[in-house]
């Protein structure tokens, strides 16, 4: 079973032939929201990672990637309203999105997909 | 069902795919994505049925998009999707003319759907009202009220001034000469057409009730009046009131009408705003107002308000063909809405229809040809299927000209039928002697039935 995203309950909601062309959506795109990431996180461009995580929280909630939608419209939050982000907890954001990556596309290769 | 579009706006590509694809599910929908405001605004992109609008895009901010949108495309639904919970943005938009508002959340797709169905619901009901309008507007088109008789297109005349203008009409006429119908087609042909129709008929409303039938009444008014009520006044603003019956009204209420007619403004029972109505009034009568103004029954002062344009509805007898050109009307769309073999009527009872006096007139003549489709058994309507039920029974012996003798003879027949053939009960009851029964019928003129 994976461990970051619930293919089941995507599965449920969909169907299976749809919920891999969501997976396959993902993978492609998100390592370029990745990389704009970092550089907003480099540059402290508030504004971006705000922009960034708004965009994404919507596709983590469909792909339940539990661990991180709530962190995602948590962080917007902070950053529209506060103006702050936590340098820890974006690093910590990127690493668990990379991982969830790295697993979908492992998951889509294996044939488990 | 017919197909419903949906333009999804969303900048967002894996999102949009995923509302597509849900909102796809039912062939009965076309979903198009647009990535933005532009796109959509664009002067070649269709009206569609619902539109759902991410509130944050990158080219346009979701409120002015809406305005831009609702503007090019009046009263279109759009649902507006925030990636936000937000009261007052919530609100804001849907002052602004959002069909709805939701999050995208869980229970996005969800929601959606049931938004969808509740406009495919409200587009049904919109086409078929649209249809009932036209099939109304049709129904009561002038050229739809049958009549070739002088006297008919007279009428028809005065009926096309009465709908050119807001002409109060007053429409007189025996019961049956179809006083409502001729009320209907003023209406439908009017300026009003698209504003209510309301019809009252004085004469079924208990006397104590027409006050508040009419102009309504508070809460608590009268004993029984437990929550307030609007009265036919009000529901027919801006429309046609038919006051049908209209020499029934007693006198104490005429006093009330004249002054809702006179200032244009009415109160409902048991209150003092004063509401203003914008009403066009048609009333009827199969009374002569004026012998009633002369008796002291019905106010002068509201004889002449009234009085507008006098249509004065000719009886049946007195239009000639019109008989047969209505009764064919009339068996043709009883035969056709009973799945009945189209059916004509002979030349026999086509000359006994015309020699009757009609005193219940067209809504009697319907009901006759009506029964004789019934009767008939074949696709001819002879005379034997037209019976006249008419309180007056001698209709039935009289129905065409004769000469005296022959009416005798028919006279006697019918006394003889009623009195089971007992020709001493007849004779007393004619005032003529038994003898001169006994001779007609030995001489084979009048048939006595065994």
């Amino acid at each position: 079973m994976p461990k970051y995203f619930n293919i089941e309950h995507l599965e449920r909601e969909t169907d299976a032939s749809f919920a891999r062309e969501l997976l396959d959506m993902f993978v492609e795109s998100t390592p370029s929201s990745i990389q704009m990431l970092k550089a907003a996180a480099n540059e402290g461009d508030i504004a971006q990672i705000e922009q960034i995580m708004h965009k994404i929280k919507s596709s983590l909630r469909i792909l339940h990637v539990d661990e991180l939608q709530d962190e995602a419209q948590s962080m917007e939050d902070l950053a529209r309203h506060q103006g702050v982000v936590d340098e820890e907890r974006i690093t910590r954001f990127i690493r668990i999105l990379e991982a969830s990556v790295d697993e979908m596309r492992s998951f889509r290769r294996t044939g488990d997909g | 069902m017919s197909l419903l579009k949906i333009y999804v706006i969303e900048d967002d590509p894996f999102y949009a795919k995923y509302i597509k694809h849900h909102l796809s599910l039912n062939d009965e929908n076309v979903v198009d994505v647009f990535t933005g405001g532009k796109d959509v605004l664009r002067s070649d992109v269709e009206r569609p049925g619902l539109i759902t609008l991410d509130y944050s895009l990158p080219d346009m901010d979701g409120v002015s998009l809406m305005e831009k949108l609702l503007a090019r495309w009046n009263g279109i639904p759009i649902v507006v999707i925030s990636g936000q919970q937000d009261v007052s943005t919530a609100v804001e938009l849907l002052k602004k003319g959002a069909y709805d508002y939701i999050v995208k959340d869980d229970d996005t797709k969800d929601r959606l759907w049931a938004i969808v169905n509740r406009v495919r619901e409200n587009a049904g009901l919109r086409d078929r009202l649209e249809q009932l309008q036209a099939e109304v507007d049709s129904q009561y088109d002038f050229k739809n009220i049958i009549g070739n008789s002088p006297a008919m297109q007279r009428i028809f005349d005065l009926l096309k001034k009465g709908a050119r203008s807001n002409i109060t009409v007053s429409v007189t006429g025996e019961t049956g000469t179809g006083k409502e119908l001729v009320a209907k087609a003023i209406h439908y042909n009017s300026a009003r057409s698209n504003q209510p129709f309301v019809a009252v008929n004085i004469a079924a409303i208990p006397k104590e009730l027409i006050e508040s039938e009419l102009f309504g009444h508070e809460k608590g008014a009268f004993t029984g009046a437990l929550g307030t009520r609007t009265g036919k006044f009000e529901e027919a603003h801006k429309g046609t009131l038919f006051l049908d019956e209209i020499g029934e009204m007693d006198i104490n209420l005429q006093s009330k009408l004249l002054r809702a007619l006179q200032e244009r403004e009415i109160a409902r029972v048991g209150g003092n705003k004063l509401i203003d109505i914008d009403v066009r009034i048609i009333v009827a009568t199969h009374r002569n107002l004026a012998e009633e103004v002369k008796a002291g029954r019905f106010r002068e002062d509201l004889f002449y308000r009234l009085l507008g344009l006098s249509v004065e509805l000719p009886p049946l007898r007195e239009r000639g063909n019109d008989v047969l050109l209505l009764a064919k009307f009339f068996i043709d769309q009883f035969c056709m809405e009973n799945k009945l073999e189209k059916k004509t009527l002979s030349l026999t009872a086509r000359r006994k229809l015309l020699n009757y006096h009609w005193p219940g007139n067209v809504r009697e003549l319907r009901a006759i040809v009506e029964l004789a489709s019934v009767m008939s058994e074949d696709d001819k309507i002879t005379p034997e299927n037209i019976n006249f039920k008419t309180t007056d029974e001698m209709s039935d012996v009289v129905f065409e000209e004769g000469t005296l003798r022959d009416y005798n003879c028919r006279i006697i027949e019918f006394f003889l039928k009623k009195y089971n053939g007992n020709v001493v009960e007849v004779a007393k009851r004619l005032d003529v002697g038994k003898s001169t029964i006994y001779r007609m019928i030995k001489n084979n003129e009048i048939k006595v039935a065994n």
